[in-house]
């Protein structure tokens, strides 16, 4: 496949992707980013963004389901890349969100986010397509606990404090995961 | 050979025809399709093991509240503990519903309010859970004398929940199966919705303590009681007030002394605010006639509970 099929196919798979969940859970994340933000201070409304930012990228990240993948077939592209051309129009929209509601929040985590994000990214091209569903939902549910649980549990606070090693330790348990399942007899993919 | 009548066949149960009308059809048949229904469904949510796996994340966010050394935090956070249970409830029937959106629903032998209706009713289990642990709770309070509230020298050790405030995990989770039911049947994308719903229970019930002052407890979901009413400067004296007063001092989060208040009257209509809110989700649910009923029903309701917690709210 050419780089001219590529980018020619950019457009029919952007087209393809559903907005839905992005626009109701970015509505709901600004909503709520903009409550903690007119009646709490400090720490008390940064939660609302950490929690609010993992979720828009939770939203984007599962644009790897896509419904109307079949009808795309016909491309000269890997569905893989289609997916991740999926991935990433709504990743750019999704981080934008997530920025904002930090940014009004006065939340850090940027950096942690964006490493869930790639985490997120990679198990979602690699884990069968039954799992890519929670895949999808790691960086919320990995912010979700580090709030909830986190004083109990210090080592959850790892994609805040040290983002690139989890970014690779990421990707890495995606290849790991990868050469897994093509190994495996019966076709567990 | 003279030809014979054939007679009629025995009589046969009626079967209910497809429909996709707007009324649920009251014939002997629907009621037996809906509980046929009803049991298919609450089976499928017993055997989920997401219901199974959020009930020791919620017995663990028990134990843990009892670790917490502030005073009152049994009281007022236990309200809490039932968010991953919420989650899990809103998620299953989210599922459920999304079904409907699949193009073989509509050759289905009874209408689509038959299966919505079957559908909600189907989460009498867990309706029925939070019940009986809502219960056994309260149960346990009462044998081992209560919980503490309050701060020195306005502090007691045995403060109970009132019934309506026991009342509240009931009406949330209804609320959270109605919550699912509209946004399993309405939005396209089911991993959308779960994000949704997900973000939405842990905003209110994980961080419900964000919405429980004056002005927003009246419109917030998981409502902690006491009501906390300022009494007193920083540096008032505590013995002044009466005895008979629940006290919380001055400190990192507060510069005054306040009176801690229960209000049963507060949590009774927090409660219909609760069920008003779940009356217009289910009714989105569904098509036609009952879901402009149902949703005129629900804001109404929804209004005068409002209006009413900001007269009673002390």
């Amino acid at each position: 496949m050419t780089p001219f099929a590529a980018g020619a196919a950019v457009v029919p798979v952007v087209r393809s992707v559903s907005w839905w969940p992005l626009v109701g859970v970015g509505t709901l994340v600004l909503t709520a980013t903009g409550f903690a933000d007119a009646t709490l201070e400090g720490v008390a409304a940064g939660r609302f963004g950490l929690l609010g930012s993992a979720g828009v990228v939770s939203a984007a990240v599962s644009a790897a389901v896509d419904p109307a993948e079949e009808l795309l077939d016909p491309l000269p592209l890997a569905s893989r890349l289609r997916q991740g051309m999926r991935q990433a129009s709504q990743l750019v929209v999704a981080l934008v969100v997530a920025l904002v509601a930090l940014e009004v929040t006065g939340a850090g985590g940027g950096g942690g986010l964006l490493a869930l994000a790639v985490v997120a990214v990679s198990l979602t091209l690699v884990v069968p397509a039954r799992l890519v569903r929670p895949a999808a939902g790691v960086p919320l549910a990995w912010v979700a606990l580090d709030l909830f649980v986190g004083p109990r549990f210090e080592a959850l606070a790892a994609w805040r404090e040290h983002p690139w090693a989890v970014a690779t330790a990421g990707v890495a348990l995606a290849v790991l995961v990868h050469h897994l399942l093509d190994r495996l007899p019966g076709g567990l993919r | 050979m003279s030809a014979t009548a054939v007679p009629p066949p025995p009589s046969s149960p009626s079967v209910p025809t497809p429909s996709t009308g707007s009324s649920v059809e009251a014939t002997p048949g629907t009621r037996r399709v809906l509980g046929q229904l009803v049991r298919l469904e609450a089976r499928r949510h017993l055997r989920s093991p997401l219901l199974w796996l959020a009930l020791p994340v919620c017995a663990w966010w028990v134990w843990e509240l009892g670790r917490q050394p502030w005073s009152g935090a049994w009281y007022q956070a236990l309200p809490n503990t039932f968010t991953p249970l919420l989650v899990v409830v809103s998620v299953l029937v989210a599922r459920s519903f999304h079904r409907e959106r699949a193009p073989y629903a509509e050759t289905a032998p009874v209408g689509q309010d038959v299966r919505a209706t079957a559908r909600l009713l189907g989460t009498w289990p867990v309706v029925a859970l939070i019940a009986v642990a809502t219960a056994a709770g309260a149960t346990w309070l009462r044998r081992t004398g209560g919980v503490d509230l309050g701060d020195e020298p306005g502090r007691t050790l045995h403060a109970h929940f009132t019934l309506p405030e026991l009342l509240q995990p009931l009406c949330l989770v209804v609320l959270a199966v109605a919550l699912g039911a509209v946004v399993g049947r309405r939005l396209p994308a089911l991993a959308g919705g779960v994000l949704v719903l997900a973000l939405f229970w842990l905003f209110v019930g994980g961080l419900s303590w964000a919405f429980q002052s004056a002005e927003v407890t009246s419109f917030s979901v998981v409502q902690t009681q006491p009501v906390k009413v300022g009494v007193g400067p920083l540096d008032s004296d505590p013995t002044a007030f009466p005895d008979t007063w629940l006290l919380s001092a001055p400190g990192e989060y507060q510069a005054y002394w306040g009176r801690l208040v229960v209000s049963a009257a507060l949590a009774f209509w927090h409660d219909l605010w609760l069920l008003a809110l779940a009356t217009v989700a289910a009714a989105c649910s569904y098509d036609g006639r009952p879901r402009w009923r149902g949703v005129a029903l629900g804001v109404t309701v929804a209004a005068l509970a409002v209006v009413m917690q900001l007269r009673v709210i002390p």
